[in-house]
C-alpha cells in the first residue's frame, strides 16, 4: 500500500494554515511527499521530512493570522476559516476584555479556582476512604459468600467447617472457593521478645481466589487445612521487615504465633492485608468432626472467585438451589437457611462508611455547582452590559460565528486560569488532608499496619482532569447562551436602547432563578457544615464523666496455655497490681475488661423477683468486669452506695454495682439491695451496693448510654479474654508508657501489649472523624458562604451599575438616596427569600439523613438553622445595599450620560 | 527607478528628481515614492523575489521552496514561503494566479505567483544598496584579512 502522509501533521497543517493557502499548501507537500518517495527515499523519511514541514509552517502561518507581518497602517485581512484562523486574534481580544472588567474577571477565576480545587481535593479523598475497585487482580469477580437466616434478620452467618464441605462438593461455579477469620495472637521469632498482631486464618482457596502472589514463597496448600497439617505462616511485607528486617532468606525460619512453632513458607507484597489490615495468614484448619462447641460451632467467612465464564446471576442461582436442597437434606442443620452473594468489596466496605462519603462528594459537587452557577451568572451579567457593544460589532460586518468564538475565547481564558489555580488548590488540599490525617493517626499512637492498604490519598490526576473538564464544559455553556443571546441582537434595536442596560433591567428569569438555586444550595450546605463544625465544637469542649488527663492504659491478653486457671491468673493480676510503685508518680492503678468509651461486653440479665419465661425474654446490658480501684483511677466516685472494696473478692458476698441508665430504667426507688443476676440458674445472685455514673460502656459516640453492670473482676465467673490495665500516674507521658512495658515484662516477658497509650490517645483513637473532617466540614462551610456571597454580590454589583442611568433620570426628578436603595434592595430580598426557604426545607429533610454523624447535636438543631439564615440574610444585604448606594453617589450629571 | 550603474555618492546624495536622499533621516526615496522602512526587502523576501526572477512562469509553493534550498543552501519551510509570497503580494511587488486543473487525472489547480514591475524595482534597488554597500571595497581581500 503507498505510504501517505501522516495525517497528524496535515491536520495540524490544515488547522493553522490560512483558509486562502490552505489547499495549495496541503497539496504542494503532498506533491513533494510523492515526488521523495518516487526517488527512493524511503516512507520513514518522507513522513519525518512532512513532519519537519508541518512543524515549521506553524509559527509563520500563525503570524499571518495574528496580523504580523502586514505593512503598517494595512488592516488585516477578514478571512473567517475554521480552527486556529483567527484563534490569536481572539484571545487578544480576550484578554484586553478580561482587563477592562478587572473585578468581574477575578471574581470568575477566583470563583473557579475555589470551586474546582475544592472538588477535586474531596474527591481524592473519598476515593482514598472508598476503594473504587479492591487491589486485587479482576476483582469484580471476586464474591463474597455468607448464609443467612431470614426469620432471626440474620445475614452474615459464617460458614462452619461441616457447611464448608458440603457447599464445596455441590458448587460449580465458582474455581476456587475459600474461608477466612481474623483474630489476635503473638508472635515471636525466638523465645522472648514478643508482639501482638492481627492475623488472619485462610483455607488455601481464598489466597486462590485474590489471585495475589506472594513476593516469595508460596501461598497455602489444600492439605495444610488439615488437622495437625498447617504448621505453616505467610507474613505480610511489613511484619517481614519488622521481624527479619526484610532479610531474603526468610523461608523455612521458624515464628512463634501464641508460642506455637509454625514454618514461614511466603512472604506477601506490600500493602497485602486482606481482609482488612492483618499482618500475617495461617492455615485455617477445617475440621467437621470438631470445630469448636457443638453448640455453637466455629464459623467463617466465605469468598470465591467465579469460574471463567460464569456470570454472577448464574452463581447466585445455583447456590440458591444447592441452599434450598441443603434444607430439605438436612433439615437439623440447615433448615431456614439461605445464601447471599455480594461483591467482596460490599462485604469489606460497610454500607453506612459508603453512605457517609458519598454523601460528602455529593455535598461537594454542591458547591461545584454553586460555582458553576455564580459564573454562569457573572458572564450574562457581563454579557447583557456588552450588547450594545456586540451588536454594532455585527453592524459592522462582525458574523455570528465571529461574536460568539470571541466570547467563548473570554471564558475560555478564565476557565484556564481559573482552572490552573482550582488544579493547584488541589494538590495542596490533598497535601493539607493528609498530614493532617497523619498527625491524628500519630496523636492515637496508630501504627501503619492498622491502616487498610487499600487507604491512600493519592493524586489522581483523572479526578482533576474530570472537575476541570465539567467546570470548563458548564463555563463555555454558560458563556455561550448570553454570546448567542447577545449577538441575536438586532443593531438597531440594541443601539436604540437609551439606557444602557434599560432592557436588562429584570436580568431575566433566567438569571434570577441562578441567584435563587445559589442561596439555596449555600443554605444546605451551610446548615450541613454548621451541624458538623458544632459536632467538632461539641466534642472538644464536652466534660466526660470520667478522668483522661494523667491516665495511661495497656492491653493484653493471658494466653490459656500458660495461663490455664482462673488461679493462675489472678495471681498474675495481683502481681502486676502490686507493681504499680514502679510507674513514676503513680497513684492508683486498676484492671478491667474495658474501658470508659471503648465499651464493654453485654450479658443477659436477671432481677430478683421477676419472672423471664425463656432466655430470649432477659433484658440485656453491659457487663464490665473491674478490680476495685477503676472507679478511683478514672477519677469517679458512686452517685449512691460505695463502689468496690479489696473485701469483694472471691469467697465473699458477690455484689454488683449498676450505673444511672440501669437504675432508671430497672429499679425502682432506692436500688441498693437489689439483687441481680448476669445468665440464669448457675449464675450468682449479685447484691447492688452502689450506683455509679454513666461511663460510656459503649463504643463512644454510638449514641446514648447503655443500661450497665459492674462486677469485682476476681469475683467474675468468666476471664475476659482482653485485660486493660490502666494507671493514674503523674510522672512524664513516655517514662510512664515505658514502665508499664518494664513493669508487665517484668512478670512475662513473653507476653506482648499493644494499645499502649494515654487516655486521650485512646479517646482520640475513638473520635479521630471528627478532628480529621471537622476541619473540612468547616471549609465546606467557609467556601460555600463565600461562592454564595461572591455570587450574590457579582450579580447585584452589576445590575446595579446597569441602573446607573436611570438612577440618574430618577434623581434628576428629585427622587432620594434612600428610596433608590430600597428600589434595588427589593428585588435582592425577594430573590434571598426564595432561595432561603427552598434551602431551609431540603436541609430540614437532608440533616435527618446525617444524624449519625453528629455528636450531641440535634439534625435540626435551631441554633445552626438561625444562625446560617442570619449568615446569609447579611451577605444579602451587604450585597445589594454597597453597590446600590455606590450608584447613587454617582453625579448626576454622569448617571444620566450612562458612563 | 532612474539610478543605473555606480554613482559618485556625493551626487546620489544631492540629485533630485528622480532620486534624492535625507541626510537626517537617512531614507532612501524614488520616484516620489515614500519608501519607509516595510519597502525594504528583508533577507528571505529578497531570496523569493530572486527566486521567483529565475523560475519565471514556473513558481509556485513547491518550486520557490526548492529553488531556495537548492541554490541558497537554505531549508525552508513551505508555510514560510507561503507566507512570505502573500506578505510580497501585499506590498504590490508579487501577483498570485490560480491556475485551472491540469490535465491530468486527479490533476490540481495551483497558485502561480509572477514578479511585477514593483517587484523587480525593488529587487533593483536592492541590488544598488548592496552595490553601494560594497564600492570601492574588496570585499573578499578584507574578509580574508579579519
Amino acid at each position: 500500500m503507498r505510504a501517505r502522509p501522516p495525517r497528524a501533521a496535515r491536520a495540524l497543517l490544515y488547522l493553522a494554515a490560512p483558509k486562502q493557502d490552505r489547499t495549495f499548501i496541503l497539496e504542494d507537500l503532498e506533491g513533494e511527499f510523492a515526488g521523495m518517495l518516487r526517488q527512493g527515499r524511503g516512507a520513514r523519511e518522507a513522513r519525518r521530512w512532512y513532519w519537519g514541514q508541518a512543524m515549521a509552517s506553524l509559527w509563520p502561518s500563525l503570524r499571518r493570522m495574528g496580523g504580523r507581518g502586514r505593512p503598517p497602517g494595512e488592516a488585516p485581512s477578514h478571512t473567517p476559516g475554521l480552527g486556529l484562523d483567527t484563534l490569536v486574534q481572539d484571545l487578544r481580544y480576550g484578554f484586553r476584555m478580561l482587563f477592562r472588567y478587572p473585578v468581574l474577571s477575578v471574581t470568575v477565576i477566583v470563583t473557579l479556582g475555589l470551586g474546582i480545587g475544592f472538588t477535586s481535593t474531596v474527591f481524592n479523598i473519598v476515593k482514598g476512604f472508598v476503594p473504587r475497585e479492591l487491589p486485587y487482580p479482576d476483582s469484580g469477580r471476586i464474591l463474597a459468600v455468607d448464609l443467612t437466616k431470614p426469620t432471626e434478620g440474620i445475614d452474615d452467618l459464617g460458614f462452619t467447617a461441616v457447611d464448608l464441605v458440603r457447599w464445596r462438593e455441590r458448587q460449580t461455579v465458582f474455581e476456587s472457593l475459600g474461608a477466612y477469620g481474623w483474630g489476635g495472637g503473638n508472635l515471636s521469632v525466638e523465645e522472648g521478645r514478643a508482639e501482638r498482631r492481627s492475623g488472619g486464618f485462610l483455607t488455601a482457596g481464598v489466597l486462590e481466589a485474590l489471585k495475589v502472589q506472594p513476593i516469595l514463597g508460596r501461598i497455602f496448600r489444600a492439605e495444610e487445612e488439615r488437622p495437625g497439617e498447617g504448621g505453616v505462616i505467610i507474613l505480610g511485607h511489613e511484619l517481614w521487615q519488622s521481624l527479619f528486617d526484610g532479610a531474603s532468606d526468610v523461608l523455612g525460619k521458624t515464628v512463634y504465633v501464641d508460642r506455637q512453632p509454625r514454618t514461614v513458607v511466603g512472604i506477601m507484597p506490600e500493602g497485602f492485608m486482606f481482609p482488612q489490615t492483618q499482618s500475617f495468614w495461617i492455615p485455617l484448619t477445617v475440621d467437621p468432626v470438631a470445630s469448636g462447641d457443638p453448640g455453637n460451632p466455629d464459623r467463617w467467612m466465605v469468598v470465591g472467585r467465579l469460574a471463567d465464564g460464569v456470570s454472577r446471576g448464574r452463581a447466585e442461582a445455583q447456590l440458591r438451589s444447592i441452599a434450598a436442597r441443603l434444607q430439605s437434606e438436612f433439615p437439623a442443620d440447615d433448615a431456614g437457611v439461605g445464601v447471599l452473594v455480594r461483591s467482596l468489596k460490599e462485604r469489606i466496605v460497610p454500607p453506612q462508611y459508603l453512605a457517609l462519603f458519598y454523601t460528602m462528594l455529593a455535598t461537594t459537587f454542591g458547591v461545584l455547582l454553586i460555582a458553576c452557577a455564580n459564573v454562569a451568572n457573572l458572564l450574562l451579567a457581563r454579557a447583557s452590559v456588552r450588547t450594545r457593544e456586540v451588536a454594532l460589532r455585527g453592524a459592522l460586518g462582525a458574523g455570528r460565528g465571529r461574536l460568539v468564538r470571541q466570547m467563548l475565547a473570554e471564558v475560555l481564558i478564565l476557565s484556564v486560569v481559573g482552572g490552573g489555580i482550582g488544579l493547584w488548590l488541589g494538590l495542596v488540599g490533598l497535601d493539607w488532608f493528609q498530614a493532617t490525617f497523619d498527625h491524628v493517626m500519630a496523636a492515637a499512637g496508630g501504627r501503619a499496619d492498622e491502616i487498610p492498604g487499600w487507604m491512600t490519598f493519592d493524586r489522581d490526576l483523572r479526578a482533576y482532569l474530570f472537575v476541570a473538564g465539567a467546570t470548563v464544559l458548564s463555563c463555555a455553556f454558560a458563556g455561550m447562551v448570553p454570546a448567542l443571546r447577545a449577538s441575536a441582537t438586532e443593531a438597531g434595536e440594541a443601539i436604540k436602547a437609551g439606557s444602557r442596560g434599560s432592557r436588562d433591567l429584570t436580568q431575566g428569569r433566567f438569571t434570577s432563578s441562578l441567584v435563587v438555586a445559589e442561596v439555596a444550595m449555600s443554605c444546605l450546605l451551610l446548615i450541613l457544615a454548621g451541624l458538623m463544625a458544632k459536632s467538632v465544637t461539641q466534642l472538644g469542649t464536652v466534660a466526660l464523666p470520667w478522668r483522661t488527663e494523667d491516665v495511661f492504659t495497656a492491653r493484653f491478653a493471658l494466653p490459656e496455655e500458660e495461663y490455664p486457671e482462673a488461679a493462675d491468673r489472678s495471681a498474675f493480676y495481683e502481681r502486676l497490681l502490686g507493681k504499680v510503685k514502679t510507674i513514676p508518680g503513680a497513684v492508683v492503678a486498676s484492671l478491667s475488661d474495658g474501658l470508659p468509651g471503648m465499651g464493654h461486653g453485654s450479658t443477659g440479665f436477671e432481677l430478683e423477683g421477676r419472672t423471664y419465661a425463656a432466655d430470649e425474654d432477659l433484658p440485656r446490658a453491659r457487663l464490665g468486669r473491674v478490680t476495685p480501684t477503676f472507679f478511683e483511677t478514672f477519677g469517679v466516685r458512686a452517685v449512691r452506695g460505695r463502689v468496690f472494696a479489696d473485701a469483694d473478692r472471691a469467697g465473699t458476698l458477690p455484689v454488683a454495682l449498676v450505673n444511672e441508665s440501669f437504675a432508671r430504667t430497672h429499679l425502682d426507688g432506692d436500688p441498693l439491695g437489689d439483687r441481680v443476676r448476669t445468665g440464669r440458674d448457675d449464675a450468682l445472685w449479685r447484691t447492688v451496693v452502689g450506683v455509679v455514673p454513666d461511663l460510656s460502656m459503649e463504643m463512644f459516640g454510638s449514641g446514648g448510654d447503655p443500661d450497665g453492670i459492674y462486677v469485682p473482676l476476681s469475683q467474675a465467673e468468666t476471664d475476659p479474654y482482653y485485660t486493660y490495665f490502666t494507671v493514674r500516674a503523674n510522672g512524664p507521658s513516655k517514662a510512664v508508657l515505658t514502665s508499664i512495658r518494664d513493669a508487665v515484662g517484668s512478670l512475662d516477658r513473653y507476653l506482648p501489649l499493644e494499645m499502649v497509650l494515654p487516655m486521650d490517645g485512646i479517646m482520640l483513637r475513638l473520635t479521630w472523624f471528627y478532628p480529621v473532617f471537622g476541619k473540612l466540614f468547616m471549609l465546606f462551610g467557609i467556601v460555600a458562604l463565600f461562592l454564595g456571597a461572591i455570587g450574590l454580590y457579582g450579580v447585584m454589583s452589576f445590575a446595579v451599575t446597569q441602573r446607573t442611568q436611570e438612577m440618574g433620570v430618577r434623581m434628576a426628578l428629585g427622587a432620594e438616596g434612600r428610596g433608590l436603595v430600597g428600589l434595588v434592595m427589593r428585588k435582592g430580598l425577594i430573590q434571598l427569600a426564595l432561595g432561603l426557604g427552598i434551602g431551609l426545607g431540603v436541609a430540614l429533610l437532608a440533616a435527618g439523613r446525617m444524624a449519625f454523624l453528629m455528636y450531641e447535636v440535634g439534625p435540626r438543631d435551631p441554633w445552626v438553622f438561625a444562625g446560617v439564615t442570619a449568615t446569609l440574610a447579611a451577605a444579602a444585604l451587604v450585597a445589594t445595599i454597597v453597590p446600590a448606594r455606590r450608584v447613587t453617589k454617582v453625579d448626576v450629571v454622569v448617571a444620566l450620560r450612562g458612563e | 527607478m532612474v539610478s543605473r550603474g555606480r554613482w559618485p555618492s556625493h551626487w546620489r546624495m544631492f540629485c533630485k528628481g528622480d532620486y534624492y536622499s535625507s541626510p537626517l533621516q537617512n531614507i532612501t526615496v524614488d520616484r516620489g515614492e515614500d519608501v519607509s522602512k516595510g519597502a525594504h526587502l528583508g533577507e528571505f523576501e529578497h531570496l523569493v523575489l530572486l527566486a521567483l526572477l529565475r523560475l519565471k512562469d514556473d513558481a509556485y509553493g513547491v518550486t520557490v521552496r526548492q529553488e531556495i534550498q537548492r541554490r541558497a543552501g537554505r531549508r525552508v519551510a513551505i508555510g514560510a514561503v507561503y507566507a512570505c509570497l502573500e506578505r510580497l503580494e501585499r506590498k504590490g511587488y508579487v501577483t498570485a494566479q490560480v491556475s485551472d486543473p491540469q490535465p491530468v487525472p486527479g490533476g490540481r489547480s495551483r497558485k502561480y505567483f509572477v514578479l511585477t514591475s514593483e517587484g523587480g524595482a525593488a529587487l533593483r534597488r536592492a541590488r544598488e544598496m548592496m552595490d553601494r554597500m560594497t564600492e570601492g571595497i574588496h570585499v573578499d581581500a578584507e574578509l580574508e584579512a579579519l
